[in-house]
């Protein structure tokens, strides 16, 4: 008899341990993200934009669909390289200004870009 | 022949609790908590730039609400008197579809406040 007892009581222990790992499988399933995050930083240019005027500083002007350096059209894919000639040619900074109809995902994407050349301090002109 | 049965029974439910361990292990380790993030955000996405950081942000929606730790703030100046001391990093977490000057009015706003460093949070793709 009392043999019999100890064994009932085990099979019951194992279906309540089933029973509390499913639960806590499904609270660390739905509230755990993988999600990472990085920082850039957004550095906005003091006082009337300095530098507009310096033969060193490259001037990058964000568009919805386009992006100017130095009044000349320019795709992303040659953003980097064009960017790396000013640099040998003497420039050391550039100042970004960007449309009204920039979203933050394509002003960060151009940042992300400018930021692979690391002799250029970064201005980004303040919005008027 | 009874008792044979019945061990071929068990077999199977030890199994499952084992794979069922391994699962609850992994999303133990491999995930992190969330602090509970406004809903209908779409983090900005990009590559290539150093992992990782805090992600304790003031969320920005792509309407412009401002959402500090679950709670909607109702101005910028908000966050500011809530905030203790600007000299430390602000973090800022944009909707990806928030116009860009519009954010940068508001990196504007907290400079005149005092921010010495501000920066944009990015989620990581891939």
């Amino acid at each position: 008899m009392s043999l019999r007892r100890v064994r009932q009581r085990r099979r019951a222990s194992i279906t309540s341990l089933i029973d509390v790992i499913f639960l806590l499988l499904l609270f660390f399933m739905l509230a755990s993200t993988f999600s990472k995050f990085s920082e850039i930083d957004i550095a906005v240019a003091n006082g009337s934009s300095p530098g507009v005027g310096d033969t060193d500083t490259a001037t990058l002007s964000i568009q919805a669909d386009r992006t100017y350096c130095n009044e000349t059209e320019t795709i992303d894919a040659d953003l980097v390289s064009r960017l790396q000639d000013l640099t040998v040619a003497g420039t050391n900074g550039v100042l970004i200004s960007v449309s009204d109809d920039v979203s933050t995902q394509r002003l960060v994407d151009v940042l992300s870009l400018v930021k692979q050349v690391p002799t250029l301090t970064i201005q980004i002109e303040e919005p008027s | 022949m009874k008792r044979k049965f019945k061990a071929s029974k068990r077999e199977p439910i030890i199994s499952l609790i084992n794979i069922v361990f391994l699962i609850l292990i992994f999303f133990m380790v491999a995930g992190s908590l969330s602090a509970n993030r406004p809903s209908g955000i779409e983090f900005i996405q990009a590559e290539g730039l150093d992992c990782c950081t805090e992600d304790d942000a003031l969320d920005i929606l792509a309407d412009g609400t401002l959402v500090m730790q679950g709670n909607t703030l109702a101005s910028l100046e908000q966050f500011i008197d809530k905030t203790e001391t600007l000299d430390t990093t602000i973090r800022l977490r944009p909707d990806r579809n928030y116009p860009a000057h519009e954010l940068l009015k508001r990196v504007k706003a907290l400079k005149a406040a005092g921010a010495t460093h501000i920066v944009v949070l990015t989620e990581q793709a891939s």
